[in-house]
């Protein structure tokens, strides 16, 4: 069945290029292009998993990430996480904040794809 | 007080007393008095026996206070 | 031989004798020494208070003015007779405070004051010199009426006396005095050789004249009723005689056995004990009456039986001549010259002790010539101050002698010497009885009746003659008459020496009442007050009200300086014992250092002690006044301490220089790593869309036509902004390393902003922000590259479209030209950027944190702007603005060429024409 996926990144481009990836993965997706506009989608419709950059506008990933935790609906959220720095303390501060799982940008496509695959199982969680 | 032991009281009232009455005694009107007229005693002027005797008891009055007012004077050993 | 050369000779083997005398008291043992300690010493001592004055003047005053004379010693008499009272109290407050003369007491009284001090020293110097000069004309006299014995048995040629005898009698005096008064290099120890030889050469004065006196009765007249039989022709007591001048010249007298240098100096400075005052009280007195005693028969039998026109003041020395007894003559010749001596050497001592103390040690300590920190010997110093200061004073005595007031008789020109001194006796009263009198006053008083004094008995004696002074005597200053010297206010008063007693204490004691009440005392006056008119009562309390500092190493430092080491190191280790310490030196408190400023003080005198202990300890609480005194050496002190305070600020500084370049090194090396995390942020960023793009046109063979022609141009400006982006951040290593790309030449900078607003419209429109444009600066010109003035503005307007408002966001955008300068505002009406970051807004690799959140650009921009206009020669700032970011770019213009050519040629003209 199809999943609903978020995906948060305000790179358009980025963002354009795993819409279609996990569109074409059989996903429904929908795009947030800031912080402030993904919390409120993700309020309004809560999606099966969530796509996150972690350098947003307005309101960082990291911030998002600890809200939905904070949050009973959103504690289990598979989320996977992007960022294009790739610095070894802010994976320990995602995983920290309980992030599913931690890809760095450049990434290969693949390697998203089948991410979201695994979160969307379940098997990516804890 | 430093004053209040060690000599008495009039005597130390006379150490003050002393040469105010030396000096009332030296000058005019006084000592005017002995001066008048040509009074001798035993052919000497009378002022000249009176300034020379009141001189004299003046300094028996100091021995004699100073022997009383001895006992105050620290002794001065350094 | 004649009578003139045994004379000469004998007066030399006296000399000589003396010096044994002091040579061998100096050097007995400490138990043999008692001896010159005793009360009779003493008050041997204190009557050098009889000069030639009396020994030679007194027989010429009862000659003259018949029983007058007994009133020089009548004086004295009431004082000591009344010693309990103002002596005693005197001598406690000197032993306690070890003074050092009468200008140390009175200053010591007055706030430790060295302006006290040295005007009390030189009114007792000037009133010294007619006083010297009474005793070398004595001893002159005496020489010449015994070189004249036979043709001149009256002496009456001898009135005057002859300048080279009197030349070389001073010369001596100054070389007996010097090597009596300051042999010791010791100026601390009391001097038992020069007591021992003034207590002898007391003794020789005593026996001379009654000896003299006996021959006068039994020799000359008939026994005592013969001499009084003569009396009443020549000394007729009259009841006039007992008048105002009687009285006068009593108090004239009791004044100066307080007031004259040399009579404190015995009294007070040398006293061993207070005992000995009690002996003295009616001992010196009993002195004076033998003495008077045998006066009167000289006068009466001198006049009776020596030819008319003799000198009345040597009839001490004619007598005995005439009489055939050359022994006696001898013998009265040898007391005349321990009068003179014995005075001189007192006075000298006295007056140079106050001198040196009180006028040459405060000018070194403000000249810096003694330095007290350094290698100066103060001692060595002091001493010669005083050799200086004893010939400086016979000369003074000498010089008057030459003057006019010479051939006056003796006791005239004593009495003036007298009345100088009397001087002091408001400030000494004031000092001992009334707590109010302050440092005005008595500065006021001293001055106003040392004025007078001058004024009116002073200068008439050594200037009369003169025509100038004469005329001015006559008629008044300036036609004053109410201002004539011999009648001031027009008092007529026959008798000059009343008239100008009358007036100088006078006026001298309303100065010093008014002075004293029209000031508050100062904190030190105020104490000092209390320590000097309530001495019986406060037991000990002589310590002053400190704070300070100081090591015993420096205070040892500074006293071995003044005293000697030996000297020095027996205070410390004395000081250290009595307290129970078992260290060579003390622990340094208030009490110890008021104990060594006391102990210094017996040296250089009050003032001076307090100067050097200030210097030392540095601290003072005391008074404003006092500060300014030692301001200097202060000064000199500080000054060394500044550079210590500096050097240490300098090391401190260096350090703070280092911290701040290693904090500086950490956040460069912080900013370095966080740049690279930014670069490689940015970087990545397209190369995601590169490669994400790149891997679907790869892996989807099934992707129609119109996508993927559509991703491939992601994929190409993906690429030309990672470009862009290496651009940027080369553009920055060239800016940074300052290397020319190419030659400036004149850009209108308004076209320059127009093409980067037109740049920037897309972007602008996109975000929905409008952009506003006013001013106008058309035709101005500067130098520089326009692409890069270009990439300023882009870079800036970017900015404020990017960190600006959300909603309604509007960029203001203003340009003028003006003043040789070229300045154009960019103004947002964003959030604004807080102050924290706007320090570093333009730092090179610095990113506002801001850049978490708005991931945007490389962080170059703002960096690169600034360098550029930098290199244009102009300024990019950030203003303060109450609305968002308010960036300003101000850049110099340049003239065109005609308006150069208008400046510049007639500079140059001008130039060539000078």
């Amino acid at each position: 069945m199809t999943k609903r996926i978020l995906i948060a990144e305000d790179e358009r481009n980025i963002a354009e290029s795993l819409r279609f990836l996990l569109t074409r993965a059989g996903h429904e997706v929908s795009l947030a292009a800031d912080g402030d506009e993904a919390l409120a989608m993700l309020r309004r419709a809560p999606p099966d998993a969530l796509v996150l950059d972690l350098m947003l506008p307005k309101r960082s990933g990291f911030d998002i990430l600890k809200t939905l935790r904070a949050a009973d609906e959103t504690r289990a959220l598979p989320i996977l996480m992007l960022t294009a720095k790739g610095q070894a303390n802010d994976r320990r501060t995602a995983e920290d904040l309980g992030v599913d799982a931690f890809v760095t940008k450049p990434f290969a496509n693949d390697e998203v794809v089948e991410t979201v695959a695994r979160l969307l199982d379940g098997g990516g969680h804890g | 007080m430093a004053e209040e032991d060690g000599p008495s009281r009039r005597a130390r009232d006379l150490a003050i007393l002393l040469p105010v009455l030396g000096t009332v005694l030296l000058v005019p009107p006084l000592v005017g008095l002995f001066a008048r007229g040509d009074a001798r005693i035993v052919g000497v002027p009378l002022v000249v026996l009176y300034l020379f005797g009141l001189w004299l008891a003046l300094i028996v009055g100091a021995l004699l206070l100073t022997r009383r007012l001895g006992g105050t004077a620290p002794d001065a050993a350094e | 031989m004649s009578l003139r050369d045994l004379a000469l000779a004998t007066a030399l083997g006296f000399a000589l004798l003396l010096f044994l005398v002091a040579f061998l008291a100096d050097r007995m043992p400490g138990e043999r020494q008692r001896w010159f300690a005793s009360p009779l010493v003493y008050t041997l001592s204190i009557s050098v208070y009889c000069t030639s004055w009396t020994f030679y003047g007194a027989v010429g005053s009862a000659t003259r003015d018949g029983l007058e004379y007994l009133t020089i010693y009548l004086g004295p008499t009431l004082v000591f007779i009344g010693f309990w009272s103002i002596l005693r109290k005197i001598l406690r407050i000197s032993r306690r405070d070890s003074i050092t003369s009468i200008a140390d007491f009175i200053s010591s009284r007055y706030g430790k004051s060295d302006t006290v001090a040295a005007i009390v020293t030189v009114l007792a110097l000037v009133a010294a010199a007619p006083y010297i000069a009474l005793q070398i004309k004595a001893i002159a006299t005496s020489f010449q009426v015994l070189g004249a014995a036979g043709e001149d048995p009256g002496g009456s040629a001898s009135m005057v006396p002859d300048t080279a005898v009197a030349l070389w009698i001073t010369v001596g005096l100054a070389l007996f005095t010097i090597l009596f008064g300051t042999r010791s290099v010791d100026i601390n120890e009391r001097n038992f050789g020069v007591v021992a030889a003034i207590a002898i050469e007391a003794l020789v004065k005593l026996v001379a004249l009654v000896a003299v006196g006996l021959l006068a009765v039994y020799g000359v007249a008939d026994g005592p009723g013969d001499v009084f039989a003569r009396m009443a022709e020549s000394v007729q007591p009259r009841p006039e005689d007992f008048g105002l001048r009687w009285v006068g010249l009593i108090l004239l007298s009791g004044a100066a056995i307080l007031c004259l240098p040399r009579q404190f100096q015995v009294t007070f400075v040398e006293n061993q004990s207070e005992r000995h005052l009690l002996t003295a009280a009616w001992l010196f007195p009993l002195y004076l009456l033998v003495l008077s005693l045998f006066i009167l028969p000289i006068a009466v039998m001198g006049q009776a039986t020596l030819p008319p026109g003799s000198n009345p003041d040597m009839t001490v020395l004619t007598m005995p001549i005439a009489a055939g007894r050359t022994d006696i003559a001898l013998l009265a010749f040898l007391g005349g010259f321990s009068s003179a001596t014995s005075m001189v050497i007192v006075s000298c001592i006295a007056l140079s002790t106050m001198i040196s103390n009180h006028i040459v040690m405060p000018l070194a300590l403000r000249s810096s010539a003694v330095r007290l920190e350094g290698g100066g010997d103060v001692q060595r110093f002091l001493l010669r101050a005083r050799r200086a200061a004893i010939c400086f004073i016979l000369l003074c005595g000498f010089l008057y002698m030459r003057t006019g007031a010479g051939g006056a008789g003796l006791a005239s020109i004593g009495l003036i010497a007298f009345a100088g001194a009397a001087q002091v006796l408001p400030a000494l009263l004031g000092a001992l009885y009334w707590e109010g009198a302050n440092r005005r006053g008595a500065v006021a008083g001293l001055i106003a009746g040392g004025a007078v004094w001058a004024y009116t008995l002073f200068l008439p004696t050594i200037l009369g003659g003169l025509d100038a002074w004469d005329a001015l005597a006559a008629a008044g200053p300036e036609g004053l008459a109410w201002l004539r010297p011999d009648a001031l206010f027009g008092m007529q008063a026959g008798d000059p020496l009343m008239h100008a007693l009358f007036w100088s204490l006078l006026l001298n004691t309303l100065a010093f009442v008014l002075g004293s009440l029209t000031r508050l005392p100062t904190p030190i006056e105020r104490l000092q007050a209390a320590l000097f008119v309530r001495v019986f009562s406060d037991r000990g309390g002589a310590g002053t009200v400190r704070g300070r500092a100081a090591s015993a190493d420096q205070l040892f430092d500074l006293a071995q300086r003044i005293m000697g080491p030996d000297r020095a190191y027996a205070i410390f280790r004395r000081y250290a014992a009595s307290r129970g310490e078992a260290t060579e030196f003390p622990s340094v408190d208030d009490a110890f250092v008021a104990h060594l400023e006391r102990r210094l003080a017996a040296s250089v005198g009050a003032a001076s002690a307090r100067a050097m202990i200030l210097s030392v300890t540095g601290s003072e609480t005391i008074s404003l006044d006092e500060l300014v005194r030692i301001a200097d050496e202060t000064a000199r002190l500080m000054e060394y301490s500044a550079e210590i305070t500096r050097k240490s600020d300098e090391v401190e500084r260096a350090a703070v220089q280092l911290r701040a370049a290693n904090e500086r090194l950490r956040s460069l090396d912080r900013q370095k790593d966080e740049f690279l995390s930014q670069v490689s942020h940015e970087l990545r960023t397209p190369m995601t869309s590169i490669r994400s793009f790149t891997e679907i046109l790869v892996g989807t063979p099934d992707l129609d036509a119109r996508e993927r022609e559509r991703f491939i141009d992601i994929i190409h400006a993906e690429s030309i902004r990672l470009t862009g982006l290496l651009d940027e951040i080369l553009d920055m290593a060239v800016i940074e390393r300052g290397e020319p790309e190419r030659p400036p030449e004149p850009v209108d900078p308004a076209a320059a902003l127009d093409q980067a607003i037109d740049a920037c419209l897309g972007l602008s429109r996109t975000a929905g922000v409008r952009i506003e444009r006013s001013g106008a600066a058309r035709a101005a010109r500067i130098m520089g590259n326009r692409s890069r003035l270009t990439q300023v503005f882009i870079n800036i307007l970017s900015n404020a479209i990017k960190y600006g408002a959300r909603e309604n966001a509007v960029i203001r955008v203003t340009e003028r030209a003006g003043e040789g300068s070229y300045v154009a505002t960019i103004t947002d009406n964003g959030p604004g950027i807080p102050p924290e970051e706007a320090r570093t807004i333009f730092d090179k690799f610095s990113r506002g944190r801001a850049g978490e959140t708005v991931a945007q650009g490389a962080g170059l921009g703002l960096a690169i702007s600034h360098a550029i206009v930098e290199r244009l020669g102009g300024t990019l700032r950030l203003e303060p603005s109450d609305t968002g970011a308010r960036f300003e770019i101000r850049l110099p213009l340049v003239a065109d060429g005609s308006v150069l050519n208008d400046v510049q040629s007639p500079k140059r003209s001008h130039s060539s024409s000078s």
